[in-house]
């Protein structure tokens, strides 16, 4: 195989990259500002030195704890649980919320080997025992894991003063076809009552 | 809705082409295996993105090719037209609808509604209960996508739920109770409400079609049927865990009810004879296609294989005309069959099948 091969291979182990991509973007590099290859791979080489999973709420940080686990500013009293890393960034950047944070890292998928015993129940759990929130809002994704993650973890904080809620979730369905608006509408008539317990 | 062209590329035997089928009825009359069933197939595959009869996509590849394309220019009932393009290879498939990728399947199956007559259809009738089941559920998803959606949910949390008794994730396992039996009962009781609709149906098509009095029904028997309420259902979840647990799958839900057709008494899958049973069938479709159109108040587009042949002349004349309510009919024959005028008349396409290609004769 050759070095052109072998990157376009590796590169085909990241995701959303098929083989075309991959070759694309293999001739690309070897195109480029060598300067930038280098800074690419250096950056490569280094980020997971760089950035790890905060200690306290498992957000990627440069920092122990990260900025928000360690800014005096924001309610302490709110915890907004979610699935990724990303998902704090996310809302995070909306400006909504102010809140501290909490990454389970995934949500509940016994068939793809994903148990509660792979997620962070542990410490979410250890953290509500200790600091004093009042509320969890639980924000994993509106996909049926994601909702199988959210009641079980309601199960878990059954019978602790909190008050939990899950996030309201918008259109959480792909096409944008007329179907989408009418299966919307009829679920919404319909009520959820999913965290009726 | 009607499709104005239907187009193939390495679509297994036949040539590549567009064939114009612009008209109410289309007529592909040849000998066996020249390439009449392969172009129905083409069409369910443009409507809901998998075929009726191959199970692997690959398998819809000319010999030798490893890719195929389709595409088709359907004319909506608004007076425009529609392209619908369906390509697969490298193992993957791609839809597009006017040039936009559909990813869910369910944004595709509401585009055009098409019910395929064909010989299978006998299964629907003496076959397993996933046979009889997949009926009942195509017939209400075809115009309830919240049936669909709830069927494909349960489903999806069967298989977890099924896992979790794999992996012995006890504690997960109350949690898909919940969604369990709370989308099990939506579905249990859309069932019974459409068999009692069915059944009016029914009754009154196999008496006008076998000219007899008999009484064929269908008799519903869910699996919860003991169950009215969501929490009952849950209960019996939670009283049966330990079978559950020992059959390492989940032995109780809607994935296990029964849909019976019974001849007065009888059960007709042993009383009734083959003939009966592929009549039987046939009105199946029949109601099908009614069903379709008192729900959503659309006509579908029919895709007749090859199921006259075994009906005498009379029963495929009282066939015939219960057929109706269709935007568009595509039909196959043998060469030496006779075909009715309704089929043929004025707003009719008639193609000679041979190897792959598609003639006016
Ligand atoms: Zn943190």
């Amino acid at each position: 195989m050759t070095s052109l091969e072998q990157l376009a291979k590796q590169l085909t182990r990241l995701p959303g990259i098929g083989p075309k991509s991959a070759s694309r973007l293999a001739y690309h590099l070897i195109k480029s500002d060598p300067q930038y290859n280098k800074q690419l791979a250096e950056l490569i080489a280094s980020i997971q030195d760089l950035v790890f999973p905060c200690p306290i709420c498992g957000s990627f940080t440069e920092t122990d704890p990260c900025p928000v686990c360690a800014d005096p500013n924001r309610d302490r009293s709110v915890l907004c649980v979610v699935e990724q890393p990303q998902d704090v960034v996310t809302i995070a950047a909306s400006g909504a919320y102010d809140g501290l944070f909490h990454v389970l890292g995934g949500a509940l998928s016994p068939l793809e080997g994903i148990g509660p015993d792979k997620l962070d129940f542990a410490r979410l759990l250890q953290r509500i025992e200790k600091e004093s929130f009042h509320e969890v809002i639980i924000a994993t994704n509106p996909t049926e894991e994601g909702d199988t993650t959210a009641m079980y973890l309601r199960h878990l904080l059954k019978g602790k003063k909190l008050t939990i809620s899950r996030l309201a979730s918008g259109l959480p369905i792909g096409g944008d076809l007329e179907y989408a608006d009418r299966l919307t509408l009829a679920r919404s008539l319909r009520g959820r009552v999913d965290f009726a317990d | 809705m009607r499709f104005r062209s239907l187009g193939f590329h390495y679509f297994r035997n036949l040539a590549d082409s567009m064939v114009p089928t612009d008209a109410e009825h289309v007529v592909l009359v040849g000998n066996n295996g020249q390439g009449k069933t392969n172009f129905l197939e083409a069409l369910y595959v443009l409507c809901y993105g998998s075929s009726f009869r191959a199970s692997n996509a690959k398998d819809m590849c000319r010999h030798g090719k490893r890719e195929f394309s389709l595409s088709a220019i359907v004319a909506l009932d608004d007076g425009t037209n529609q392209q619908i393009l369906f390509r697969f290879g490298e193992g993957k498939r791609e839809i597009r609808i006017d040039g936009k990728e559909i990813r869910d399947r369910r944004d595709l199956i509401y585009n055009v509604p098409c019910i395929v007559f064909s010989h299978d259809d006998i299964e629907f009738i003496r076959g397993t209960p996933e046979s009889k089941r997949k009926f009942f559920d195509q017939t209400m998803s075809m115009y309830d996508p919240l049936f669909f959606d709830d069927l494909r949910r349960y489903r999806s949390v069967l298989r977890q739920r099924n896992a979790a008794i794999k992996d012995g994730y006890a504690s997960l396992i109350p949690v898909y109770d919940v969604q369990l039996a709370k989308l099990g009962m939506a579905i249990q009781k859309r069932r019974a409400e459409e068999v009692v609709k069915f059944n009016e149906l029914f009754v009154k098509l196999y008496q006008a079609v076998s000219q007899t009095d008999e009484r064929m029904y269908i008799a519903y028997k869910p699996s919860w049927g003991d169950c009215t309420t969501e929490e009952e259902a849950r209960d019996k979840l939670s009283r049966t865990l330990e079978r559950d647990l020992r059959m390492q799958t989940t032995a109780s839900g809607i994935h296990r009810d029964q849909f019976i057709v019974m001849q007065d008494t009888a059960n007709f899958a042993s009383s009734g004879s083959t003939g009966q049973m592929r009549l039987a069938s046939l009105i199946f479709r029949i109601a099908q296609v009614h069903s379709y159109r008192k729900n959503t108040g659309k006509e579908p587009i029919l895709l007749v294989d090859d199921v006259l042949l075994e009906l005498d002349i009379r029963k495929r004349g009282l066939f015939l005309s219960l057929l109706e309510g269709y935007s568009q009919a595509f039909f196959t024959f043998l060469p030496e069959e006779t075909y009715f005028s309704k089929v043929s008349g004025q707003d009719g396409l008639t193609y000679a099948v041979e190897d792959g290609t598609f003639q006016v004769p």
